[in-house]
């Protein structure tokens, strides 16, 4: 197979190397693994170009003030008037959204859904001035059974839950969530247990009901009183038939999905609630503790692709922001305490908080904050990839003016692998800064990019059977724009496996990224990080993980030793552990929380810490949680899918929720208590004083903090 | 072959070879019996042998005979006998019992829309001198899918791989025997209830006797033949798709374990939570079948109609009873995307708190009275005594609170109907 480089220039250059990427590079693969390519089931008549896909994007600036962007409903009009046709009908706007908002000129981050006619004029070089677009993330399509034909805005709903006024709000996003699970139940006055504690549950892999009493333009929303009719129609013989449950909320289709996340031992976001928010049904906490579950799409879960998955987030902080309105106090509106837990991440971002997703976290808290007496609390773990080999720091001096890395694609991958280098925070980049030179595996010439103030972007190519050129990687150069004010390096390559034939594939091996200074600089720091692309557990095989590969990285003490978790400072490698912290939790409002393993008290080798580049959260973390119980038993226990089971599950996602609990405890008792990031890492540093052995800030934060076990004591008594 | 771990790719009828995990255990020695079945038999060891033809040499003496007033003959068909046969040999006796009652026929229809009935009778008989009178009753009436039903229901077993991570365990496991996953739920041992475990045994038999003929007149392919894309995780049997034959024996051996269960009236057992955990129980040896990727879910769904007809069946057999009740399965109207649900197929109810259990219609799946031929039908000793003797095994030995005598005898030997729920 030959390949060959070729610059997009002038008219051709799409403003978001991203979203060019999902769009045409990743299609052959995107059709291959969604059956759009002809060998998908009989009534299959969809093609690429109908998909829907669910983008992030920050709406344009019109002038300096905060108040001078471009507004939703201008959004819409300027699709339908379109210089080379109207888009209006490859755009929806979420239903979500009120008139008022629609016409809000201070928005930055929101979701939009879109096809590829208008995420590919959104992001031409005109896109900002035509369309108001100023930056997409996409990821994959989603599923079409998902989304609500119905378009225009919903009507609110009337509906309210009466509570009482030591009521804290839980909500959990995440994916695979066993709603039913009798920890999230209560006791009804007869004893049963078929009281629902989930108040409002967004499946964003449902199958909208047009009769619903909660519409949502992604998937399909429940209120407690049609998850307790649900409960109580399959109470039989004093047992719940989950199966039955699950069938009926279309949380089990076997019919339509080969993935089934309730049908599962062990899921991942049974888990994380059952520690964020499990009481026993006859708890009387559990009356106080009310839940909102918001469970992420499993395309866009499963597809490792890496810029994805936080995309459906801001849906989801939006979705909790509405639903707060319909708690009420006696008879008036209800000002609850809400404690957010998002046990997910990734490894890419600026890391300095300016990230879309950062900002559309901060801004979600800030709005649900604003008018408000009572703690908005958003809880993110900080991530698993201590160890993954995705994160080099780059110090380039007039002595050593050049550093390579050695990019391992991993064969077998059927996900696209994703690197970025970013430049430090400037204005502008001089000329003469830095090039990259890429070396691919079985090319003999390495090709260059060159970093400036104007945006490059090259495509590699290779033909597909029929002799069509087609896009194996993309690499591109981006200048410093606002807010985050970094040049960067970026390059996408495509899956280097199909189970079906969408070649060319990338050829796996070693990419040999090699960085020279040029002369306009004497010194230059570059950040790179790999993104994350392996498959999730229990998730069918998928993403392999891509690594920088580096002779003098030690991965263990010893030949034969224990994995090393700390970065030495003798060694003459570039890549680095510190700085894996996850990619969507360096923002400045979230509480950021680490793992540790309970019986030694040393950091769990996998939990990912700073330093960050954001000023307010340099170390990173702001407290570790336990998240192994020892050595040998990894992980804690918590629920599995099915009622009364407890199962294990480590990482940093399991910590967060412990820290989850303890918070939305504190504001139970104390509602009109400020919490912040600021209690977490008092207790933290209140339970773990400066002891020589405490682990260093950029892992623990303040310090491991001392819960007592919520569900451990069914391994060992005493926890 | 791979064959020799775990049971034979023919797995349905492990259940017996599957008795050998019990004679592992000398304990159990009894139940090696059931090796009839399968493996050899108890042994003559040859040393024995020998040293007891030397030691007859040397202490039989000489010969006196025998005069025929000195023995009394044995009575015959005399149901006390059975108690000194080994299970082996009553294990004969039981399948003469039941299979002599069943009777076959196969209606071929040579149009696509109707593929033909699959006809299995109670053969209902009266006493007369000589030979008896014999009617056909309808049992069972079965018609397979059509291939645009299996083709659909291909994708939920494609599906349904998701899940072999997950089940790989109990998959391997439940190729033997459901009465390991039946003595979990129930205190079953085999010290304890050598009885129950037989009477199971024998109705597992009687399911796997019925199941073969019909899978082999009805002939519907294995999921592996539509589409090399299943690859199933365990050998496929080399038998018919439909009806599954675990399915099938496990909802037999699981209505017949309830009605067994509250033979005696005693407390807990005629509590619904019974039923639906053992009805679970057996929807979940089925759906593992689909996950195994070996059945459709229509397989499973056909299995539980027969084996809850049979289990019914078996338990009137087994009490004296005239059976009563028939049903039909009609694949061709099954809904092509349509998984398996056991509660489209039965309600455990609460007996307790009266509500019977029923075995109920569906659109594919009707039932109707069997009407009374008029004479009286001959009942099977036999069979009865092997229900009483387990059911005996039930008799709860609790203290006599308000009496006080503390002696616990429970409500009597479980003798005649079966049980206290209607059904």
């Amino acid at each position: 197979m030959t390949l060959k480089w070729r610059e997009l220039l002038g008219s051709q250059k799409p403003r978001n190397p991203e979203a060019f990427f999902a769009l045409n590079a990743m299609q052959r693969f995107f059709e291959a693994d969604l059956g759009l390519d002809g060998t998908g089931p009989s009534s299959e008549t969809r093609t690429f170009d109908d998909q829907w896909w669910l983008a992030l994007v920050s709406v344009a600036r019109r002038g300096d003030g905060d108040d001078q962007r471009v507004s939703i409903a201008e959004l819409v009009a300027m699709a339908k008037d379109y210089r080379l046709g109207p888009l209006d009908d490859a755009l929806v706007i979420p239903g979500e959204y009120t008139s008022a908002y629609r016409d809000r000129r201070d928005l930055d981050v929101i979701t939009i859904y879109a096809r590829k006619a208008y995420l590919e004029a959104a992001n031409r070089p005109d896109g900002q001035e035509a369309l108001g677009i100023a930056t997409i993330n996409i990821s994959a399509p989603l599923d079409f059974r998902t989304l609500n034909s119905a378009s225009g805005i919903f009507e609110p709903p009337t509906a309210t839950v009466t509570v009482s006024d030591d009521t804290v709000v839980t909500a959990v996003i995440d994916h695979g969530i066993a709603i039913a699970h009798d920890l999230f139940r209560r006791n009804n006055a007869g004893g049963m247990p078929i009281e629902s504690r989930v108040d409002f549950f967004l499946d964003m892999d449902g199958e909208p009901d047009a009769n619903a009493p909660l519409q949502s333009t992604v998937g399909r929303a429940w209120t407690r009183q049609e998850i307790e009719g649900v409960l109580s129609t399959n109470f039989k013989n004093g047992l719940l038939d989950e199966a039955a449950v699950y069938r009926d909320l279309g949380l089990i289709n076997w019919q339509d999905r080969a993935f089934n996340a309730c049908t599962q031992r062990v899921s991942h976001g049974t888990h994380v609630m059952g520690l964020a928010s499990g009481y026993d049904p006859s708890d009387a906490q559990g009356s106080k503790h009310r839940i909102i579950a918001v469970q992420l799409p499993t395309s866009l879960v499963a597809n490792t692709i890496g810029f994805g998955l936080d995309n459906s987030l801001e849906r989801a902080l939006d979705f909790i922001g509405q639903q707060l309105a319909h708690y009420e106090i006696d008879s008036e509106t209800a000002d609850l305490p809400v404690a957010i837990n998002f046990s997910f991440g990734n490894f890419m971002g600026p890391h300095d908080g300016t990230g879309d997703v950062d900002r559309a976290i901060d801004a979600a808290l800030t709005a649900m904050a604003a008018d408000s007496d009572t703690p908005k609390m958003m809880f993110l773990p900080s991530g698993n990839g201590h160890l993954s080999r995705c994160h080099a720091v780059l110090n380039l001096t007039e002595a050593d003016p050049d550093e390579a890395l050695d990019w391992m694609l991993p064969p077998g991958d059927r996900s696209a692998s994703v690197l970025s280098a970013w430049l430090p925070r400037q204005v502008s980049v001089e000329d003469d800064t830095v090039d990259l030179e890429i070396s691919v595996p079985g090319m003999a010439t390495p090709q260059t990019l060159s970093a400036g103030n104007m945006a490059r972007i090259l495509l590699l190519e290779g033909a597909d059977p029929s002799g069509n050129a087609k896009i194996v990687a993309v690499a591109a150069y981006q200048p410093p724009r606002s807010p985050t004010f970094r040049g960067r390096f970026l390059v996408l390559v495509a899956p280097t496996d199909n189970p079906k034939d969408a070649r060319p594939l990338a050829p796996s091996g070693i990419w040999n990224l090699r960085f020279v200074k040029g002369s306009a600089v004497e010194t230059l720091a570059l950040n790179v990080w790999v993104q994350r692309d392996e498959t999730l557990p229990n998730f069918p095989v998928y993403g392999r993980q891509s690594y920088l590969s580096d002779r003098h990285y030690d991965r263990f003490t010893e030949p034969g030793g224990s994995l090393q978790d700390i970065d030495l400072s003798a060694q003459a490698t570039p890549v680095r552990r510190a700085g894996m912290i996850n990619g969507i939790a360096c923002g400045n409002l979230p509480s950021v929380i680490a793992g540790y393993v309970r019986s030694d008290r040393n950091m769990a080798k996998y939990s990912a810490g700073g330093p960050t580049l954001n000023s307010l959260r340099l170390n990173g973390p702001d407290a570790s949680a336990v998240s192994d119980d020892s050595v040998v038993l990894s992980g804690v226990l918590s629920a599995g899918s099915s009622s009364g089971s407890r199962v294990a599950m480590n990482g940093t996602s399991v910590a967060t929720p412990r820290v989850t609990r303890w918070a939305a405890s504190e504001m139970s008792a104390n509602p009109t208590t400020p919490f912040t990031r600021s209690n977490v890492i008092n207790r933290a540093l209140n339970d773990d004083p400066n002891l020589p052995s405490k682990p260093s800030l950029n892992r623990t934060g303040g310090g491991r903090i001392r819960f007592e076990s919520v569900f451990g004591g069914l391994r060992w008594p005493g926890q | 072959m791979a064959n020799s771990s775990y049971a034979a790719p023919e797995g349905a009828f492990g259940a017996f070879g599957a008795f050998g995990a019990f004679s592992g255990s000398g304990a159990f020695g009894a139940f090696g019996a059931f090796g009839a079945f399968g493996g050899p038999g108890p042994a003559n060891p040859p040393l024995i042998s020998h040293s007891l033809i030397t030691n007859h040499d040397g202490i039989a003496g000489t010969w006196i005979p025998v005069a025929a007033s000195d023995v009394d003959p044995s009575a015959q068909e005399s149901t006390e006998y059975l108690a000194r046969l080994s299970p082996a040999v009553r294990a004969s006796i039981y399948a003469l019992e039941l299979g002599s009652r069943i009777g076959f026929v196969f209606e071929p229809n040579a149009t696509s829309s109707d593929p033909g009935w699959g006809r299995v009778f109670h053969l209902e008989t009266s006493a007369t001198a000589g030979v008896p009178d014999a009617t056909y009753q309808n049992l069972i009436a079965m018609r397979r899918p059509t291939q645009d039903i299996f083709a659909e229901q291909l994708t939920l077993v494609a599906n349904y791989a998701d899940l072999r991570q997950d089940r790989m365990a109990e998959i391997l496991a439940q190729l033997g025997t459901p009465t390991e996953f039946l003595r979990a739920i129930a205190y079953i041992e085999p010290s304890r209830t050598p009885f129950t475990i037989e009477l199971l045994a024998t109705a597992h038999w009687l399911a796997n006797f019925v199941e073969m003929r019909l899978k082999y007149a009805l002939a519907c392919k294995r999921p592996i033949e539509f589409s090399p894309q299943i690859q199933p995780m365990i050998w496929t049997p080399s038998h018919g798709s439909l009806p599954s034959g675990h399915a099938t024996e496990a909802f037999t051996m699981a209505r017949v374990l309830w009605l067994l269960l509250r033979a005696n009236s005693v407390k807990p057992y005629s509590d619904g939570i019974w039923g639906e955990i053992l009805m679970r129980q057996a929807a979940r040896i089925a759906i593992n079948r689909t996950v195994a990727g070996v059945h459709f879910p229509v397989d499973s769904a056909a299995g539980a109609v027969l084996g809850l007809t049979l289990g019914k069946y078996f338990v009137d057999r087994c009490t004296l009873a005239v059976p009563s009740k028939s049903w039909t399965f009609d694949g061709v109207n099954y809904p092509g995307g349509l998984d398996f649900d056991w509660r489209d197929y039965f309600d455990p109810g609460d007996p307790a708190n009266g509500t019977d259990p029923s075995q109920k219609p569906t659109g594919w799946s009707s039932g109707a009275t069997i009407a009374a031929s008029g004479s009286t039908p001959i009942t099977s000793a036999p069979l009865n005594w092997l229900w009483r003797r387990a059911a005996d095994e039930w008799i709860d030995l609790a203290v006599n609170l308000s009496g006080g005598s503390g002696s616990g005898a429970g409500s009597g030997s479980g003798s005649g109907s079966g049980g206290s729920g209607g059904e």
